[in-house]
């Protein structure tokens, strides 16, 4: 096992270099003048286009110049320095403050489709072709369909405006109370996915014949179910909440955007509207770190859960 | 051995006296999308304290659906337990709740499984599994649980156990895996093992060591056995009785000894005429000619007679009742008499 984990600790550097190369080089290659971009419509004076130029390396040009430029924002970037973004801020203060609103915000969502996906999963596959089962098929199924920029506007107008159980947006600082709607509407889409995994991996499970020498043992079918299936039932649904985190910690742009959370999401939804180079790359940077470790700890957590799979 | 009990008597009102297994005229069938099965029809056969029982048949004949609904676990949809009854110390489970018939698993009556992979859960260590019933039904301690359960593993012979309790089923070898089945089975101490084919996915070398097992274990332990197999060559030595089925029914009921000399069933006959002999060179092998009968649509009259050599007109009008050739023997053929004579081939 700890083989296992330095090898991928390894390999994370590989993936890591690759994906911010292909990000700067993304955001950088297409950009025009990116002078004349920062200033937007006003005309900028030579010394102004010398400062910037020496600033940001602008000098050194080509294929020579961009992997200067690349190499330099990675010696940073291992420094702990993301650099500023284009509005002089420091992207490591913009992620500071936005990281542990997305954080909370992706808790929520994870709290509710943990709660109510897996739950109700797990009932709609011992009652199947029940009421309950129908009416779970009918309700993800409906889910599933609406996109969240539908979903979360509707929830946001139904349920904070027409009828103010929850506030309606969330704006700065914003407490959990108010985070608690965005909440569910990012996490419904993952509920619904969790449930029906869930209830098809327990249908399975039920099938097993291990459950059959289960009851042959005598146990009592709440200990069957609750114990021999869910064990083995659980190992799918915990590797797609695994990825699913991964997911949710990297920001929901739509979500934060509607609700107006200041989260990553909505950081990284203005870097790339303003074309905001240094942050866009900064954020994604970052994002790619969360969501190799993401999944790093699914694989790790994949071999506690089943024992047949052992990395050597 | 008494002849009441391996007649089929589900007209009488009086139950034969002593028996501490007796399945009576079960009816189970399979009601299933394409139409209704007819798995067991008026299966009957008895065990007594301590003997062995061997259940014979083909894949399909309906031998592990008797066991699992002995046990009561088999899976309803889509199998219901049309009518009969299995008396266990003289009452009779089917009438009693879930809840009683829970009770009775497992410490009264136990089963192990053919595929012990399988039948085994893969995310818990065998340690585990077998000290469940132990933690779970009699209420040991974690410690009293597991000193007991490496008595159970060393009992059917795991060499190291108490090294091995906290491996997992994919860490042993096929034979080993079916000891920690028969350890995990005679946790409760059982009166009744039902072994539901213990030894068909094994090496032969390998079912060898476990049909020793059994047999010491059952002698030992003082257990009554049912042993559920297709394969005659692992019932010689080990039972005391044969109970032939096809198609949902016993067709042919015997001492070991009897039955293997004269056959009173043409099944049976078929069956050990299908084996191979080592001492007869360049002899074809004889089979049984056609297939086990579709259970949706049993042949009228035996259900036997499409395959059989000794069909008559008789066959297919009738289903043929149990005729008794002494000794206990029964044979459900219209002809049990010419066919137990035939011996001589």
């Amino acid at each position: 096992m700890f083989r296992f984990i330095l090898r991928r600790l390894l390999q994370m550097v590989l993936a890591f270099f690759g994906t911010t190369l292909i990000v700067y080089a993304l955001m950088f290659a297409g950009q025009g003048d990116p002078i004349q971009a920062l200033a937007g419509e006003r005309p900028v004076t030579a010394a102004q286009r010398a400062y910037l130029t020496e600033k940001y390396h602008l000098d050194a040009t080509g294929v020579g110049g961009f992997f200067y430029r690349y190499l330099n924002y990675l010696g940073g970037l291992l420094r702990g320095d993301l650099g500023q973004s284009l509005t002089g801020r420091q992207i490591g203060d913009i992620l500071a403050a936005a990281w542990p609103v997305t954080v909370k915000l992706a808790l929520i969502a994870l709290a509710v489709t943990v709660l109510f996906g897996v739950t109700a999963g797990v009932l709609a596959a011992i009652r199947r072709s029940g009421v309950f089962d129908h009416a779970t098929l009918v309700l993800t199924l409906l889910v599933l369909g609406i996109p969240t920029i539908v979903l979360a506007p509707l929830a946001q107008y139904f349920l904070g405006v027409r009828w103010p159980i929850f506030p309606p947006t969330a704006g700065a600082q914003p407490s959990f109370r108010a985070l608690l709607l965005p909440g569910i509407v990012l996490g419904s889409l993952s509920l619904a996915t969790a449930l029906r995994l869930t209830r098809t991996s327990v249908t399975e499970n039920l099938r097993a014949d291990y459950v059959r020498t289960a009851r042959s043992k005598g146990l009592v079918r709440r200990r069957i179910v609750g114990v021999h299936v869910l064990r083995n039932s659980l190992i799918p649904v915990v590797t797609f909440l695994g990825v699913e985190l991964g997911n949710l910690m990297s920001g929901a742009i739509i979500t934060e955007g509607v609700f107006n959370i200041p989260g990553v999401g909505f950081n990284l939804f203005r870097g790339i509207r303003t074309e905001d180079g240094p942050l866009v790359v900064g954020i994604v940077s970052v994002l790619v770190v969360v969501y190799l470790l993401s999944n790093l700890v699914v694989d790790v957590l994949y071999a506690v859960l089943d024992p047949r799979i052992r990395y050597e | 051995m008494t002849e009441s009990a391996v007649r089929p008597t589900p007209a009488s009102p009086t139950p034969p006296e002593g028996h501490l297994l007796e399945v009576r005229d079960l009816h189970v069938e399979f009601r299933t999308r394409e139409g209704v099965a007819r798995v067991i029809n008026g299966v009957t056969y008895h065990l007594d304290a301590g003997e062995t029982l061997a259940v014979l048949g083909e894949s399909g004949s309906g031998k592990s659906v008797t066991a699992q609904a002995i046990m009561g676990i088999l899976d309803t949809p889509p199998a219901y337990v049309r009518s009969g009854e299995i008396r266990y110390r003289g009452r009779d489970l089917l009438t009693r709740s879930e809840e009683e018939r829970r009770q009775v698993r497992g410490t009264e009556i136990a089963m192990i499984f053919q595929d012990a992979l399988s039948a085994l859960n893969p995310v818990f260590p065998v340690g585990w599994q077998i000290g469940e019933s132990l933690r779970q039904r009699a209420g040991l301690s974690r410690a009293d649980a597991r000193r007991r359960t490496v008595e159970l593993m060393d009992l059917v012979r795991i060499p190291a156990a108490a090294t091995r309790l906290g491996d997992y089923p994919h860490q042993f070898s096929g034979g080993m895996r079916q000891r920690v089945m028969i350890a995990m089975a005679l946790a409760l101490d059982p009166k009744v093992l039902i072994a539901d084919e213990p030894t068909t996915a094994l090496d032969v070398t390998v079912q060898a060591q476990i049909m020793d097992l059994l047999a010491d274990l059952r002698r030992d332990l003082g257990m009554a056995l049912i042993l559920i197999t297709h394969d005659l060559g692992v019932v010689a030595g080990v039972a005391d009785r044969i109970a032939v089925m096809y198609a949902g029914r016993i067709v042919e009921h015997a001492d070991v000894r009897s039955l293997y000399r004269a056959p009173a069933h043409p099944y049976t006959k078929g069956l050990l005429e299908s084996i191979p002999r080592l001492d007869v060179r360049g002899q074809a092998l004889s089979t049984i000619p056609g297939l086990p009968p579709n259970l949706m649509r049993i042949p009228p009259g035996c259900p036997f007679h499409p395959r059989c050599l000794y069909a008559q007109q008789v066959c297919v009008d009738e289903v043929p009742h149990d005729l008794v050739l002494g000794d206990g023997r029964t044979s459900a053929c219209h002809f049990a008499q010419e066919v137990h004579d035939d011996r001589a081939r």
